[in-house]
């Protein structure tokens, strides 16, 4: 998997440089827009993490050169603007999601995952753990062959979960993932929803759960294929 | 104290022209009767100077006054009497004899210059009579051989005088307001620029810094004060724009460093290398970097200016709907302080406005409730229709906010002096959100509290009008 970052402050692109490969990712910089635009036409890549402001050539226009060039790799604009405009216009450009900076880490991921498995194929759609299958088009869970029904909040938190396996979540990551403002307040309903979610999913052992809590920090689906 | 400057330049116009006014007509008046008075007093000398020329020292008589003649006819229809100095009265006319009026004999005697004077006399309350007396003096011996008196009634200056007084106070209201029209007609003129810019400067706020206030004539002093003035709003104008651009330039660049804290901490809250200890830190520093964050958000948002809230999304919305899904929301939060949230369902409510700012508007709101009102407290939601208005009150059974609190808590960053619970947290610019937002749907926003009585929060927003 490659990944193209298009981002002109040198720290912060080392930085999801460094996040991105420790995921497994192979990810390569670019700090000017035309230089982006070249390479990523050249390059194959499978995902552009994009921010709007570049030197050289601004982001939007990166987007929109890179469509009318045929380019229909999956990307991700990044801008400091907080501004409804901004995203109406990105997304119209044909960006395939917005993340306004500063951005959590786990929101990032969550959202390169999702635009990753959406391109690949079908069956990547489903994600699978434990006894847990969760469909991520369709948004349905099912424990072992029973399909459960979630609250929108409640799967939005699984799927947040799932989308960054093997890592700590925490609770102000996932109350920003669910609620778009005031999730300073929210933090305290994170712990409630979780214990609604394990009830649902019947993760109820407590040597072997799903959701585990780490303590003091957040919460962390692990891998169990992999343990 | 009369507030229009009109009107007290008019009173104040209207008093100085009757002060210069009763001046002057007191003035004309003694002028006026002195000149009356003199002409009165040359008559009776020349009368009874004629009478004292006409005597014949030779003969002892005044030929004037040989009965027979016209001139004695005459005298006997004035008011003429000859007094000689023994006290006899040689002529009396019809008028002395037939009334009781003593000859001043004490002061005729007195005058030792032996010249002419008058002297006045009253008759009956009303009648004034003046009369004059000349000696008739011996050219030899300079003795006073008699005195001829001639009298005359005043009558006839009082009646000029009294004419000429109610001539003066019959015209005084008429002069009185025609100054006062004048007055009232100059003033509202020069006034009238004045008013204007009064009112065009009182619809100037924040939001639209850019207009000016009319200037009617520029070279006038009305007109250089108004170009003053806008010159003055000018400069204002860029200071509110310089510092609502440094506001957005300074949380824009503030967003790629917390991106850059917030991804390397991140990175590190996984990393099970590190001590539990310091991970935990780490969380809560990334708590705080959150914080910081919406800070820069918030002032952001506020630093926008109202130009750019066509920006809003607007479009039919039921609050009803917004409320009820937030109070669902907010449930869970409440029940983690033990506290009741009351929400009153109502039919649905059409205002027009931006969802996500609402959504903004009623969660800070509701925050704010559960954030200041302590464990197994109240929070209540009603809305209600009020004519054109949709008004929402988010009541709550906390601490309250002091009166002398209130009008600054919408201000940003203000935090009440009683505040104890949860003092540090969230960015201090819930409220002057709340506010600005409720004002950029064309509503307002109030409080009622007190100590101790919790707080209630009113935002009446318009409905939706097809």
């Amino acid at each position: 998997m490659r990944i193209l970052i298009v981002e002109d402050d040198h720290k912060l692109a080392s930085n999801l440089q460094n996040l991105l490969k420790d995921e497994g990712y192979v990810a390569h910089v670019e700090h000017d827009g035309l230089k982006a635009w070249e390479t990523a036409y050249v390059e194959n890549y499978n995902l552009i993490i994009l921010d709007i402001n570049l030197p050289g050539m601004d982001g939007l226009t990166v987007l929109k050169n890179l469509r009318a060039d045929q380019v229909d790799t999956p990307i991700i604009l990044l801008t400091a603007r907080n501004n409804t405009d901004d995203k109406v216009q990105g997304l119209d450009s044909g960006a395939d999601d917005y993340l306004p900076k500063p951005f959590a880490t786990p929101e990032l991921l969550a959202r390169v995952r999702a635009l990753m498995r959406r391109n690949t194929n079908v069956n990547s759609a489903v994600i699978n753990v434990g006894n847990i299958t969760v469909n991520t088009s369709s948004h349905e869970v099912s424990v072992g062959k029973e399909l459960i029904s979630l609250t929108p909040r409640e799967y939005s938190i699984l799927e947040l979960l799932l989308l960054n396996m093997d890592r700590v979540v925490s609770r102000l990551s996932i109350a920003e993932h669910v609620w778009d403002d005031n999730f300073d307040l929210m933090t305290n309903v994170v712990d409630v929803h979780i214990r609604n979610l394990r009830k649902k999913l019947k993760d109820n052992d407590k040597n072997n759960q799903l959701i585990s809590t780490v303590w003091g920090i957040g919460y962390i689906i692990k891998n169990t294929a992999e343990a | 104290m009369i507030k229009l400057i009109k009107v007290r330049i008019t009173i104040f116009g209207i008093v100085i022209v009757f002060v210069l006014f009763m001046t002057f007509g007191i003035f004309i008046y003694l002028g006026l009767e002195s000149l009356l008075q003199n002409q009165f007093d040359r008559r009776l000398y020349l009368q009874a100077d004629t009478i004292e020329d006409s005597y014949v020292h030779a003969e002892g008589k005044f030929k004037f006054l040989e009965p027979g003649t016209k001139n004695y006819d005459q005298a006997k229809n004035k008011r003429v009497r000859v007094v000689q100095n023994t006290g006899d009265v040689l002529f009396e006319s019809e008028y002395f004899q037939e009334r009781e009026i003593p000859f001043p004999f004490e002061k005729a005697n007195q005058r030792k210059d032996k010249k002419y004077f008058y002297y006045s006399y009253q008759r009956g309350e009303d009648r004034f009579y003046r009369s004059i007396v000349i000696p008739v003096v011996d050219p030899q011996t300079q003795e006073v051989l008699s005195w001829v008196e001639v009298s005359d009634s005043k009558r006839y200056i009082e009646a000029s005088l009294s004419y000429f007084r109610k001539l003066l106070l019959a015209s005084l209201p008429l002069v009185l307001i025609g100054v006062a029209a004048a007055s009232f007609y100059v003033v509202n003129r020069l006034i009238r620029p004045v008013s204007l810019m009064a009112q065009r400067a009182e619809k100037i706020t924040s939001e639209n810094l850019n207009s000016r206030v009319p200037v009617i004539n520029p070279r006038d002093e009305v007109g250089r004060l108004g170009i003053t003035f806008n010159q003055l709003l000018k400069r204002l104008e860029d200071a509110f724009r310089q510092q609502q651009q440094l506001l957005s330039n300074i949380s824009h660049e503030l967003k790629t460093p917390l991106t850059i804290l917030r991804t390397h901490w991140e990175a590190e809250i996984s990393n099970t290398r590190l001590p539990q200890a310091t991970r935990e830190k780490l969380v809560g520093d990334i708590e705080e970097l959150a914080r910081l964050s919406k800070m820069v958000d918030d002032l952001s948002l506020l630093s926008r200016s109202m130009e750019d809230l066509t920006n809003l999304n607007k479009a039919k919305l039921d609050l009803s709907e917004l409320l009820g899904n937030l109070v669902h929301d907010m449930e869970m939060l409440a029940e983690a302080k033990e506290q009741t949230l009351v929400w009153q369902n109502g039919s649905a409510l059409y205002v027009n406005g931006d969802q996500r700012y609402l959504k903004r508007l009623f969660l800070n709101l509701l925050d704010n409730a559960i954030k200041y009102t302590p464990q197994g407290g109240q929070v209540s939601v009603n809305c209600s229709v009020n004519g054109n208005t949709a008004q929402i009150e988010i009541s709550d059974s906390g601490i309250g906010i002091p009166v002398s609190d209130q009008p600054h808590i919408f201000e940003r960053f203000y935090r009440a002096k009683n505040t104890k619970y949860g003092a540090t947290k969230g960015s201090g610019l819930g409220l002057t959100i709340a506010k600005w937002i409720v004002e950029a749907h064309g509503g307002t926003l109030a409080i009622q509290s007190g100590t101790g009585k919790g707080s209630t929060f009113v935002a009446t927003l318009p409905l939706f009008l097809s």
